[in-house]
């Protein structure tokens, strides 16, 4: 297939706080070829028609979690979609700032509460009193327990995707469940109890409605509410994990068989 | 061209590439004193690890007229546990 | 609001849920007028036969049935690792709750217009 050039009409929501009263529409034209993202053509109209223009962007590689977005009603990274997958029939796509979150300007949000939500489950390694002389010993099967929840980038596209998140004060969302998720399961946390105690409220574990939208948005695949049933789960039966837990943390320095 | 006061892009693109400046003047001043290859900095005048002279940490500060001054300090390794060994891999 | 098969299941488990709470009101109303005596008793049951209502409970039929297969599709969730089928579920609820609408529907509105 040759490179001929097509055209598309990029419809994007607007905001300056220093102006404007509330986000309105502006479309733009862009040719695009069968390789370009939806990042390339906000690039391309940045530089060459309205440089005032505002995203925020990184690696350009799915992998900082800058450039999420919401394109044609869901969230996804603009920097790894293709911009000809999300053409609609009437040669038209459509850009708004991921929602539920306060605007700052342009497609760029205030993230601050989807911080403060992270920072609220502790999402560090909480090690036992007694470290171990030399390495921690850790069998595969409890690695790949945990591999979907490590690779999160933190983009927030299952936070704002989240119906939950937009229809209340204070849910702890799927980004920081399934961080807290993590810690929970890793053999070499001993924070089980506290960590358990913050998540297994109404504000945590038990709020999510698996409406399922947060796996839908993840530009990872990965699965926050398998992590918050499994949570519940745990939550209902703390004293029997914690207990495990203690157990496993004194053989975590033996090789493993 | 971006305008106003609040997130403006070309402040932003301004302060990143002056720190993209700064830290390449760095980063060359470093690899053209290590006289040496090691890891991801391969030099074809000195192709091999120089484990005698070169197991070092190269650390900067900025002097005066705005140029990197180079220092160095040492490796925090237990040498007996951790010999170094030819990269044969 | 972010629309996906997920956010219409939730928002009509939540509107049928209201629904059969203020069903069940209306319900003690009308039955527990029974010991009120025989004249307000039929009275009340009479007010609640009319063809209106009977197209009204051709409604509250669909609340009850897909509120319930819901609640099972939340339970199948909650006990098994369910999330690459979580579409198909959803449609099935949906699929089912309109066929048994249908099935139970359709004798109502019969009954409804032999018996004018």
């Amino acid at each position: 297939m040759s490179d001929t050039q097509k055209t598309a009409s990029v419809r994007i929501q607007r905001f300056n706080p220093e102006k404007d009263h509330k986000p309105h529409f502006q479309e733009f034209t862009v040719s695009y070829t069968r390789d370009m993202t939806l990042l390339d053509a906000l690039h391309e109209i940045k530089s060459h028609q309205d440089g005032t223009l505002t995203y925020r962007r990184s690696c350009r590689h799915a992998i900082c979690g800058s450039c999420a977005m919401n394109v044609n009603g869901i969230n996804m990274l603009v920097c790894n979609t293709p911009i000809k997958e999300h053409i609609n029939r009437k040669g038209m796509v459509t850009i708004k700032p991921l929602p539920y979150l306060p605007i700052i300007k342009d497609l760029v949000v205030d993230r601050t509460k989807f911080w403060e939500q992270y920072m609220r489950v502790k999402p560090w390694l909480i090690p036992s009193p007694e470290v171990p002389e030399k390495e921690y010993r850790i069998s595969t099967e409890e690695v790949e327990a945990l591999n979907k929840a490590e690779t999160c980038i933190m983009c927030g596209a299952c936070y704002s995707a989240c119906t939950v998140v937009g229809t209340s004060e204070n849910y702890i969302g799927p980004h920081a469940l399934l961080k807290s998720f993590l810690r929970v399961l890793d053999p070499r946390d001993a924070g089980a109890a506290e960590r358990l105690e913050e998540v297994g409220t109404h504000e945590g574990a038990y709020r999510c409605h698996t409406i399922f939208n947060c796996i839908d948005a993840c530009p990872k695949k990965l699965d926050p509410t398998k992590a918050i049933e499994t949570l519940r789960n745990l939550a209902q039966k703390r004293l029997a994990f914690e207990d495990a837990k203690k157990k496993r943390l004194t053989t975590i320095t033996k090789a493993v068989e | 061209m971006d305008t106003g006061k609040q997130f403006n892009t070309d402040v932003l693109a301004a302060l990143e590439t002056e720190h993209l400046l700064t830290f390449s003047e760095v980063i060359v001043a470093g690899g053209l004193a290590r006289t040496e290859s090691r890891g991801a900095h391969y030099r074809t005048d000195y192709p091999k690890r120089d484990d005698e002279s070169w197991i070092k940490h190269t650390m900067a500060h900025k002097a005066e007229d705005g140029k990197p001054v180079l220092s160095y300090k040492s490796v925090n390794i237990d040498w007996e546990k951790y010999p170094p060994q030819e990269r044969k891999y | 609001m972010y629309k996906t098969t997920g956010f219409v299941s939730f928002v009509l488990r939540r509107f049928t849920g209201v629904v059969l709470v203020l069903y069940l009101l209306l319900h003690i109303w009308v039955i527990g007028s029974a010991v009120s005596g025989p004249e307000v008793f039929d009275q009340r049951l009479n007010a609640v036969q009319t063809p209106l209502f009977k197209i009204a409970e051709i409604a509250l039929l669909a609340a009850v049935v897909y509120h319930a297969f819901d609640g099972v599709r939340l339970l199948l969730v909650n006990w098994f690792k369910v999330t690459d089928k979580r579409k198909n579920l959803f449609w099935a609820v949906f699929i089912v709750s309109a066929l048994m609408v249908i099935a139970g529907g359709v004798p109502i509105l019969l009954f409804m217009l032999e018996s004018k």
